[in-house]
């Protein structure tokens, strides 16, 4: 009798003594939880999620157009409507794939930012900690304000205070509701990310699908051109160009590329791309042909950037890319129109006009001789600026929150659409220029949907 | 760890051995005084079985020196004769009265843990016997049970239900599938690997009581499969089964399908509004169909009207499911070969077979399969008994021909009027992935033939070579006559080995080799992928340890009885899988070319760059557990059973802490064999037993995770850094779902058997379900989430009814009906969400979630007709005729509003078996039904129609001009399609359909052989053939359009014939 129950008492025994090891096997070798530098760095350097800007932005601005069989043929009907800057139902009954996939952003940093400050920050690693740390806040910053410029109206001083700006999420934690921020605050939590990205990034990144300083700073000046607060656009473009100033000589290009400008040129500080959606795929848009006749045939641009579809029209070819997928990232060009714009703004015309002869210069053929712009005229000079930025920029996400802007500055820039004979209008300062929030996030969350 | 486990185990165990086992003789005796043969002898509390001989003799062995002899026969009244030392030592007599007065031979029910007599049991179980599966001819096992098994529905047609289940669904998200348990453990390899000729029955556990003791697993019931052994002191048996099945070429015009006349028509009207007319500038050279690319060769001038309408016409005549039919489809054909042998000594008994199967399914692919078995128990001496045992599986398959649906356009269906071959048999191109005149010209005859041909199967071969190993051995051990231990360990390993060869000449190969081709003026092309074949083979290896030790406790105290086990079991479970890629692969001598996976390449269509596709990949699972578990069941006086089950289950559950992965899962039960009752005296009624139990099990989903968990992808090609992708969302309020379930049955047999069955009411109630909830998905995470949103509540029952409708010598006749009857409610469900568009059931169903209806919910939008002017759909918007469709989709419609119909899956379901025997004649025929549910009609939708030429036959009927609204339901064609419209006009209540159904399942028709009279031969114990038809089709539905219900998007499996035959030596 004894011996049963010693051996019950070893069958016992066997199970306690061993379990704990037993079931501390991971379910999945490649299955963690990130906690460690190397795994956020892992969630960062996803080259194909992490990379993504919206593209509603684009379809609703006017650099292209689509005939009227292409609009009819259209696959979603979200899409004929968000062309025509329908107040509602602008992705149908889908899921809006550009909130969900900027958001997913938004969660990843945080995910990094809440537990970066778990691993501590030594001697050894510290380099490492706070590059990773700088790309978290970047990412959150860049994702924010893409969402800011579909989803909010044109940043005014005077009033951001009372505007609706996005939904702010600071948290991973999905049972944290969702609630709109003001526009003043949307803009600040991005100002100050930058801020810190800025501080943490190293001046150069191993390649440009990583944020660097330099990228950082190009961010805030487009948040500060945005916020039309252009001394400090001035300050942050141009701490910018003191750490990279590289233009690409168009003429060193082959026009007859299918896509002439090379992924990762040298101008490129940091990638991001639009999804090529139906209506703005190279072969589907037009290109905006008022815009096609802006370049001069000694511009380089014109040769670059377009294709002939033989019937008269223009596609886009022209993305920084090198492919038919849109950049809408950060590169050198935008940073010095960007810089050229806010110093004569400042009254800096001497400024203003070196930035934008250096950037035309690289654009201009070899073949004949460039002439300078020596226009000092202010509010002309202005508006070649302003043109070579649309110019330079088309494209990129770039227009529509430029359009806004730039109607708050009083540039009337008015939108039409043709379907037939059909003529549909997009007055200045529209309400529509906000994008309305996806209907089914509106049920889900409660959130205050944009006045359309 | 599982090593030291193992001899912690095993030392143990044998360190026991000293007890004593016994050996009983006795005789069975009619009441003539003749010996009786076959009468099954079981001992109460073990597994021991033997049958007499045909002199009524039989040696039994014990353990100690009393107990409880069971004696069973069918058309006898069953004895318990306890025995004593002096039965023992001077043998026992037992006489068994003919009167028939139990429902037959006793069954004793394996849990995979134990043998209970179904007597003792408090539990719902169903037991189906080899005679009742051999009905039925297969080349597995699970796919018997639908027609016959009571309580089991296979699901065909609702999304995420699980393909079979037993009692209803139990889970919403976790898994859905009972667990399979093969003799003692649970079956990781493919079930398709058994040999359906070495089941000896299988056993469900329905209710908590009969699953409990499987713990966390169980929730959703578990199906034991219990195969043939040798049994002890048995003469050398050998029996041989061999059949051949044929089928028919399966009904493709069973599917609707738009007539090529029809959607020509279309074409043109499409043509005529410069449909996709974008799509010519198109980078990517998207193809356009053979009419729209003669359309826009008119349009050029390339060709006549005359001409074109000359190939159009030539095209109406084709039908493109003829095609297949003709080049793609044979009727099957499939071979059994089975072959047992078994027999048993005093001391030791063993059982081989062998298996061969030979399978051509209606697409010419192969399937072969050889099973080996062998099993083998041994006394080592009187109260110690090893086990052992191998069974090995071989299976290899391959690919055959090219399936209906298998072949698509790269933007939409093939046209329902693409011919393969032309008038000289020769194979034309099929458009699929450019446009036509693009593959001609680009390349000026550098690039391989781009065009795709519907030979090209003949260029691809895939093959899977799969081998699955069960070792296993036990030691059964019998100090006492009340307590035995038992150890068992199972090792298994599946490895199966795949290999996708896309030869040279294969459009894959040419395809991806012309891609990567660079084109230059001065110059010969680069190829950037090799020319050749593109070789990807792949290996998948499952190993898994069981490991058990159990104490089984038995006490037979006059009027007390007590059974009992206690156990500890660990199991771990791996997978690990290969994938490579070769290029340029060479099969005859095995060679291959390398590639640079690090460097993008222009695409020579759309120019943009790409890596070249690497199919490598290296995965892994490890999955563990470690249980603890006893039960118990105390018997008064044969009359009163208490029974109690408990569990504990650990595994490596993901970022749960460890005190967490613990889970405890018990039941209760009691039975009352009321007609034991000294006051019970009902003639007409001479067997009832009440039973009650109630119970929790669980169910495990190792996928969830309460903290967040990334998972590592590729490397980055930019950074080469490795990538990382989340994989579950941190949820700290995570739990564990959990199934309670109450049973209350009856069981009963009427005078002489003539009527015998159980009747089992069952409420289950499911609590922390996981169930997909829509998320804000501001949150970043995902638009739904998995979490534990839901209750459900379900109620039903189960009804089994055996009847002996004649019986005598030469005629006989019995019937079996399984009636079942499950009805769940949502109980809770923390869903955000009142959009009605996501609980409008769609043709496929999914699951509601809304309280107090059904899981799976029929809702429909309501239906106002078409607008006389236009031929629009109507529907309403808060009570008012409306078609802005935007609205009704979107936001204005809440669930509400909807029309609620039922239930989208069958609320009563079952089956009605006759076996009719005259003389060595038997027939028997099974029919079953589905009742009692809805399903959404497939219907027209333009918006697919126009961009991936998917059609519906009802187009021809579509409203036209006004006063069609009378006659027709189906809306106007309108350009552009609005794909809301059409969502709309789907889910109205207008294309809801009863499902109801009733089909013929096979029919057996068997010659048995039985004695020498009947010209069998001597060594003959058995001589059978057979013949059977299944599938054969509906014999009545509700719906008039004579639509299938559970094969509305599939085409039906074929009526198949087989013969065969079984003979026993």
């Amino acid at each position: 009798m004894r011996k049963i129950y010693l051996a019950l008492l070893g069958f016992v025994m066997f199970l306690w003594t061993g379990c704990d090891n037993f079931l501390d096997e991971r379910p999945q070798k490649s299955l963690v939880i990130p906690s460690t530098l190397e795994d956020f760095q892992a969630i960062l350097d996803d080259h194909i999620e992490i990379i993504k800007d919206p593209s509603y932005g684009e379809i609703s601005a006017d650099d292209y157009f689509l005939p009227m069989a292409t609009w009819l043929s259209l696959y979603e009907e979200g899409h004929r409507r968000t062309y025509l800057w329908e107040k509602d139902y602008l992705f149908g009954t889908n899921i809006a794939s550009d909130w969900l996939t900027t958001y997913r952003m938004v969660y990843a940093a945080n995910t990094v930012l809440e537990k970066i400050d778990e691993v501590p920050r030594e001697g050894r690693n510290s380099l490492q900690w706070d590059n990773v740390k700088g790309q978290a806040h970047f990412l959150r910053a860049r994702s924010f304000l893409s969402i800011a410029g579909i989803w909010t109206l044109a940043y005014d001083s005077r009033k951001a205070k009372e505007m609706l700006g996005i939904p702010i999420r600071m948290e991973s934690d999905f049972n944290i509701p969702s609630t709109r921020s003001s526009l003043e605050d949307t803009y600040s939590v991005i100002l100050d990310d930058l801020k810190q990205a800025e501080a943490l990034l190293p001046t150069i990144s191993i390649h440009p699908t990583r944020a660097s300083k330099p990228a950082a700073l190009a961010l805030q000046a487009r948040t500060y051109l945005f916020m039309r607060d252009y001394d400090n656009c001035w300050i942050a473009a141009n701490a910018c160009l003191q750490l990279k100033d590289d233009l690409l000589d168009y003429n060193q290009l082959r026009s007859t590329d299918r896509y002439p400008i090379p992924q990762f040129n040298t101008e490129v500080i940091y990638v991001s791309e639009m999804p090529s959606l139906e209506p703005i795929y190279s072969d589907i848009a037009k290109i905006d042909s008022i815009l096609y006749r802006l370049y001069d045939d000694r511009d380089l641009r014109k040769k670059m950037f377009f294709h002939d579809n033989g019937d008269g029209t223009f596609g886009f070819k022209g993305g920084y890319d090198g492919s038919y997928v849109l950049f809408s990232g950060l590169a050198t060009d935008e940073v010095y129109l960007m810089r050229a714009e806010s110093a004569l703004r400042k009254g800096s015309v001497e400024d203003a006009l070196r930035d934008l002869n250096w950037l035309l210069k690289a654009r201009w053929d070899n073949q004949y001789g460039f002439e300078s712009v020596t226009v000092r005229e202010e509010e002309e000079l202005l508006g070649i600026i302003l043109a070579e930025r649309r110019k330079q920029l088309l494209m990129r996400g770039i227009r529509w929150p430029d359009i806004k802007r730039l109607n708050l500055e009083g540039r009337n820039i008015i939108l039409k659409r043709n379907i037939g004979d059909h003529e549909t209008v997009l007055l200045p300062n529209d309400l529509r220029y906000a994008l309305p929030i996806p209907e089914d996030i509106i049920a889900l969350s409660g959130m205050e949907q944009n006045p359309r | 760890m599982i090593k030291s486990m193992l001899m912690a185990l095993f030392s143990i165990t044998f360190s026991f051995f000293s007890f004593s086992q016994e050996k009983l003789s006795g005789i069975v005796l009619g009441e003539d005084g003749k010996g009786i043969s076959d009468v099954s002898i079981y001992l109460e509390g073990s597994k021991e079985q033997v049958k007499s001989e045909a002199d009524g003799s039989f040696t039994i062995l014990v353990y100690g020196s009393s107990g409880l002899l069971y004696f069973r026969l069918l058309g006898y009244a069953g004895e318990d004769i306890p025995f004593t030392s002096e039965h023992v030592i001077e043998g026992i007599q037992v006489q068994m009265k003919s009167e028939e007065k139990h429902i037959e031979e006793i069954e004793v029910l394996s849990t995979g843990y134990q043998q209970l007599p179904k007597e003792r049991s408090t539990g719902a179980f169903t037991q189906l016997s080899e005679s009742l599966l051999n009905e039925q001819v297969s080349t597995d096992v699970l796919s018997r049970l639908e027609a016959v098994a009571n309580g089991v529905s296979f699901n065909r047609t609702a999304v995420g239900g699980g393909d079979l289940t037993i009692r209803g669904l139990s889970s919403m998200q976790g898994e859905k599938k009972p667990l399979i348990v093969v003799d003692n453990f649970p079956y990781e390899g493919d079930l398709d690997n058994l040999n359906p000729n070495d089941v000896a029955n299988i056993t469900l556990l329905k209710d908590a009581a009969a699953s409990s003791i499987w713990g966390a697993r169980a929730g959703n019931g578990v199906i034991v499969i219990t195969t043939k052994k040798g049994t002890l002191n048995q003469p050398l048996r050998i029996s041989a089964t061999a059949n051949l099945t044929a089928s028919s070429k399966p009904d493709l015009h069973h599917r609707p399908l738009l007539s090529a006349r029809d959607y020509i028509e279309i074409e043109r009207f499409l043509f005529s509004n410069q449909h996709r007319f974008s799509d010519t500038a198109s980078n990517s050279r998207v193809p356009f169909t053979p009419v729209y690319e003669l359309l826009f060769a008119q349009q050029k001038g390339e060709l006549s009207r005359n001409e074109v309408e000359k190939r159009i016409a030539e095209l109406e005549k084709v039908d493109l499911r003829d095609e297949y039919l003709n080049m793609m489809y044979r009727p099957a054909f499939k071979q059994q070969y089975a072959l047992n042998i078994s027999a048993g000594t005093d001391q030791s008994t063993w059982y081989f077979s062998t298996g061969y199967d030979k399978n051509v399914n209606e697409t010419f692919a192969t399937y072969q399969r050889l099973n080996l078995n062998f099993q083998h128990t041994y006394k080592l001496a009187k109260d110690l008994q090893l086990s052992s045992g191998l069974r090995y599986t071989h299976s290899e398959s391959q690919n055959g021909r090219t399936g209906y649906d298998d072949i698509r356009m790269s933007n939409r269906e093939l046209p329902p009027y693409t011919a393969f071959k032309d008038k000289n048999g020769n194979f034309l191109p099929i458009t699929r992935q450019y446009r036509q005149g693009y593959i001609d010209t680009i390349g000026g005859g550098q690039l391989l033939d781009w065009n795709y041909y519907m030979d090209d199967y003949t260029h691809l071969k895939s093959t899977n070579q799969l081998s699955d190993v069960v070792v296993n051995v036990g030691a059964n051990y019998t100090p006492k006559s009340w307590l035995s231990l038992d150890a068992k360990y199972q090792y298994e390993e599946q490895r199966s080995e795949q290999a996708m060869l896309y030869g040279e000449e294969s459009y894959f190969a040419r395809n991806i080799v012309n891609q990567y081709t660079q084109l230059r003026t001065d110059s010969s092309p680069l190829y950037i992928v090799p020319m050749g074949a593109v070789y990807d083979p792949s290996v998948n290896k499952i190993v898994s340890h069981s490991l058990r030790g159990q104490l089984d406790l038995q006490h037979d105290m006059g009027l007390h009885n007590i059974v009992g086990l206690l156990g500890l079991e660990a199991r771990s479970f791996s997978s690990d899988s290969r994938s490579n890629r070769f290029y340029g692969y060479n099969p005859q001598v095995g060679t291959f070319a390398q590639v640079d996976q690090t460097v993008s390449y222009p695409n020579l269509v759309t120019g943009s760059r790409s890596f070249i596709p690497d199919n490598t990949g290296v995965s892994n699972r490890e999955h563990r557990f470690l249980s603890v578990f006893a039960n118990g069941a105390y018997t008064y006086d044969g009359r009163y059973v208490v029974s109690f089950s408990a569990r504990r289950d650990a595994s490596n559950l993901f970022g749960v802490n460890t005190n967490d992965k613990w889970n405890i899962l018990w039941s209760l039960g009691g039975a009352w064999n009321i007609s034991q009752e000294k006051f019970y005296d009902t003639d007409w009624l001479p067997y009832a037993k009440l039973r009650i139990t109630h119970g929790v099990s669980g169910n495990v989903d190792l996928s969830r995770s309460a903290v967040t968990t990334i998972n590592f992808a590729e490397t980055n090609p930019y950074t080469q850094h490795k990538v990382a992708r989340f994989s579950q969302f941190g949820d700290p309020e995570l739990r564990w779902e959990k199934v309670a379930m109450t049973n209350v049955a009856l069981d009963f047999a009427n005078r002489d058997n003539r009527m015998s069955g159980s009747i089992d009411f069952f409420f289950k109630k499911g609590t922390d379900l996981f169930g997909p909830a829509e998320i804000d998905y501001t949150t970043g995470t995902s638009t739904t989430l998995t979490k534990n949103v839901a209750a459900l509540k379900g109620k039903g029952m189960d009804i089994m009814l055996n009847s002996i409708n004649l019986n005598n010598k030469d005629v006989n006749w019995t019937t079996n009906l399984n009636v079942n009857w499950y009805k769940d409610e949502v109980a809770n469900y923390y869903r955000s969400d009142v959009n009605g568009r996501f609980y409008v059931t769609s043709i496929a169903p999914t699951m509601s979630g809304v309280i107090g209806k059904p899981l799976y919910s029929f809702y429909s939008y309501g239906w106002r007709g078409l607008d006389p002017e236009g031929g629009d759909p109507l529907g309403y918007i808060n009570g008012q005729e409306s078609k802005n469709y935007n609205a009704i989709i979107g936001d204005s419609t809440l669930v509400s509003d909807l029309i609620y119909r039922g239930s989208a899956i069958p609320v009563v379901y079952g089956s009605l078996g006759n076996t009719l025997r005259w003389k060595a004649i038997t027939l028997s025929f099974r029919v079953q039904y589905n009742f009692a549910y809805y399903y959404r009609r497939e219907s027209l939708n333009y918006n697919s129609l126009f961009m991936s030429g998917v059609g519906h036959p009802e187009y021809s009927k579509r409203w036209r001009e006004p006063g069609d609204e009378l006659m027709t339901n189906i809306p106007s064609m309108i350009y552009p399609a609005n794909s809301n419209r059409d969502e709309f006009y789907r889910g109205a209540e207008i294309n809801a359909e009863r499902g109801d159904h009733i089909r013929l399942a096979y029919i057996n028709l068997s010659y048995n052989l039985l004695s020498e009279k009947m010209g069998m031969p001597k060594k003959l114990q058995q001589a059978q053939l057979y013949l059977n038809v299944a599938n054969l089709g509906i014999l009545w539905a509700a719906n008039k359009d004579g639509i299938d219900p559970e094969y509305r998007r599939s085409i039906p499996p074929s009526r198949t014939v087989s013969i065969g035959t079984r003979l026993t030596f």
